[in-house]
């Protein structure tokens, strides 16, 4: 420990040496990994120290010699841009060049009719494939310069070119520098890849399709002249896992910054300022985010986007499959059940009504004999054991009748309960007992989601089933003022009074999709 | 006194690496020795020219831990950045020289018979 200050101490005196001083204040300009900072900081500081020595010898005094040292080392700012610029791809490229292009750009162009060549390979646009012919062309590289076969290549396109020499200079690529490839002709396009994996890490040759001319240079040339700003709408785009549309403002905002992370991740890393790059630059608005980058890096994430995207949709096709599947099967069992209910409810119906009738006979008959033994009054000893046999009879008749009644009314309970149950998706209060309405105004909400188009009789019963269903009531009493609103496509398509329809009866046609409402000013 | 175009102020760096391991300060002195004071290679262009040799793997770099003659023996001293040539910076220099020789040959049909004319 106490060496380590002692270290310090020695190495930064407490008086702030001015070349530490002029260091500090370079470092900071310098827009470069930080240990490479500290790296060029030490190479600078060892240049300084050397070239003060070597004044100091040559009889300058202390502060004139750190003077011209520091002189000698030109613009402070001026260093620092050139020192980063180093560290990275060449970028920030000299706008004066750039206008000096533009400006020979017109010259050439002139040259360059000359040496349009008769025919025209194909119709159509101006897009690049068309400037090349058909059949590819091959540029003769064996023992040629970059110059030579680089020159080559204006044969072989309709366009005028123009070759940034001294740009590509930079990346390391020599006009008169032997291209080294020992290989019969090559296509075009081969020529400009071996080229690019040449300068990969540097920048990259690119073969620009300008306005005037097809222009080869470094690609970090024309990425400056193509930076334009856009928009990405991610609300649309389907990508499993992200809520763009999101149901809640987190959610989408998450899902909004996943997706920025991974296009400047994937997408050209290195040119995002927030990598330390300077070309591009992203940031969210809302649900969309707003990018400002060379066409190419535009290009790159459309792509993304539209890739993510088609997954996206696939996925959710195959989750609709699945759930239209299921939707099937169920609605098949569901039908299946509804029959035999129907059938169980025809069956205890007839019962109940063939017990009633019983009953209604031996009543009657009953009554006649009441009569008669009131006429006969001394025949009652004769009749008494009749009628008692009767009265029994009655008894366990009535019993059997209420039997069958209540299995009657549990069967149409169910019934009602059942049969629209599975023509809505969305029922809030299915699971609630009606007793737990709410005592006043009452709204429910359902989505028919069985495919098909349906029309309902709506008389007495079928309208306390469809309202059972679509509301999840088993009794329609509570909703005896209400109305019942479809809603097709978003917009109100039918209105129904249900004092209207309880009357005499009616017709509700659904299509699967619509929006069942059903609302009542409830009880008092 | 002449500014170096880059791709010769490049030829010039790695000619002089070719001799032996340098540093940074070192290069640019042996370029003004070398060239009788003519060449200038200034630190703005000398550095940033140094990194992009090492990008593209030209030349290769070693650290050493240089001290002033009269410094204090515990002290810590600073660092000098050492380059030395790679096989890829010599095949590099060889193709720089053999460019430049064709471009002098070439230059000399045209230069030699107008000094001959003159003459």
């Amino acid at each position: 420990m106490t060496r380590l200050t002692k270290q310090s101490d020695a190495v930064r005196p407490s008086a702030p040496d001015p070349v530490d001083a002029w260091l500090d204040v370079l470092v900071t300009m310098l827009a470069i990994p930080r240990p490479d900072r500290q790296r060029v900081r030490d190479e600078l500081e060892d240049h300084l120290r050397s070239r003060i020595d070597d004044l100091l010898i040559h009889g300058l005094s202390e502060p004139q010699a750190l003077q011209k040292a520091v002189a000698e080392l030109g613009e402070t700012a001026d260093l620092a841009r050139q020192l980063s610029h180093a560290h990275k791809p060449p970028r920030t490229r000299r706008y004066a060049m750039h206008a000096l292009l533009i400006a020979l750009t017109g010259t050439v162009v002139a040259l360059g009719v000359n040496t349009v060549r008769p025919n025209p390979p194909t119709t159509g646009t101006v897009a690049f494939a068309a400037a090349e012919p058909v059949v590819p062309a091959k540029l003769e590289v064996r023992e040629k310069t970059i110059g030579e076969v680089l020159d080559s290549y204006r044969s072989h396109t309709d366009r005028p070119v123009v070759i940034h020499w001294s740009a590509l200079a930079d990346i390391g690529l020599h006009r008169e520098e032997p291209i080294g490839i020992d290989s019969g002709p090559l296509a075009v396009s081969v020529v400009f890849e071996i080229l690019a994996e040449r300068t990969r890490g540097i920048d990259a040759i690119e073969r620009f399709e300008g306005s005037e001319a097809i222009e080869v240079g470094p690609r970090s040339l024309f990425d400056r002249r193509t930076i334009s700003r856009r928009n990405y709408e991610l609300s649309g785009v389907k990508i499993p896992g992200l809520d763009f549309e999101g149901a809640s403002w987190q959610r989408a905002e998450t899902a909004v910054s996943s997706m920025m992370y991974a296009i400047r991740n994937h997408v050209s890393r290195d040119d995002w300022t927030d990598h330390g790059g300077d070309l591009a630059t992203m940031s969210p608005v809302g649900t969309s985010i707003v990018v400002s980058a060379p066409e190419r890096m535009h290009d790159a994430i459309e792509a993304m986007l539209a890739d993510l995207h088609e997954q996206g949709l696939a996925a959710e096709a195959a989750r609709d499959q699945a759930e239209s599947d299921r939707r099937r099967a169920e609605l098949r069992v569901h039908d299946e059940l509804i029959d035999r209910l129907k059938d169980e409810y025809a069956r205890a119906s007839t019962a109940y009504l063939e017990a009633m009738s019983d009953l209604t006979r031996l009543r009657r008959e009953r009554s006649e004999l009441t009569v008669q033994l009131a006429q006969q009054a001394k025949d009652e000893d004769d009749l008494g054991p009749h009628l008692d046999r009767i009265d029994a009879e009655i008894r366990s008749l009535e019993l059997q009748a209420e039997e069958h009644g209540a299995r009657m009314r549990y069967l149409r309970s169910r019934l009602i309960g059942s049969e629209y149950e599975h023509l809505f998706s969305e029922m809030p209060s299915s699971h609630q007992p009606p007793v737990a309405l709410p005592p006043q105004a009452m709204r429910l909400e359902g989505a028919v989601r069985r495919p098909g188009d349906f029309e309902i009789p709506v008389d007495g019963i079928n309208l306390r089933r469809f309202i059972a269903a679509a509301g999840g009531l088993a009794d329609s009493r509570s909703i005896q003022n209400g109305r019942i609103h479809i809603q097709r496509d978003g917009t109100l398509f039918a209105t129904v009074k249900v004092e209207d329809l309880s009357g005499e009866g009616g017709l509700i046609e659904l299509r699967a999709g619509d929006r069942v409402v059903v609302s009542a000013p409830g009880q008092n | 006194m002449l500014a170096l175009k880059q791709d010769h102020s490049e030829l010039v760096v790695l000619a002089v690496l070719a001799e032996a391991p340098s540093y940074g300060y070192a290069i640019s002195k042996a370029v003004a020795a070398r060239s009788g004071g003519h060449f200038k290679l200034g630190p703005s262009n000398l550095y940033p020219l140094l990194t992009r040799l090492e990008k593209q793997g030209l030349v290769t770099t070693d650290w050493e831990e240089v001290k002033a003659d009269d410094a204090d023996p515990d002290a810590g001293g600073r660092k000098r950045k050492w380059y030395r040539l790679s096989p890829k910076g010599q095949k590099r220099l060889a193709q720089h020289i053999e460019a430049l020789r064709r471009a002098q040959s070439i230059l000399n049909a045209f230069v030699a018979p107008a000094s001959e004319a003159t003459a």
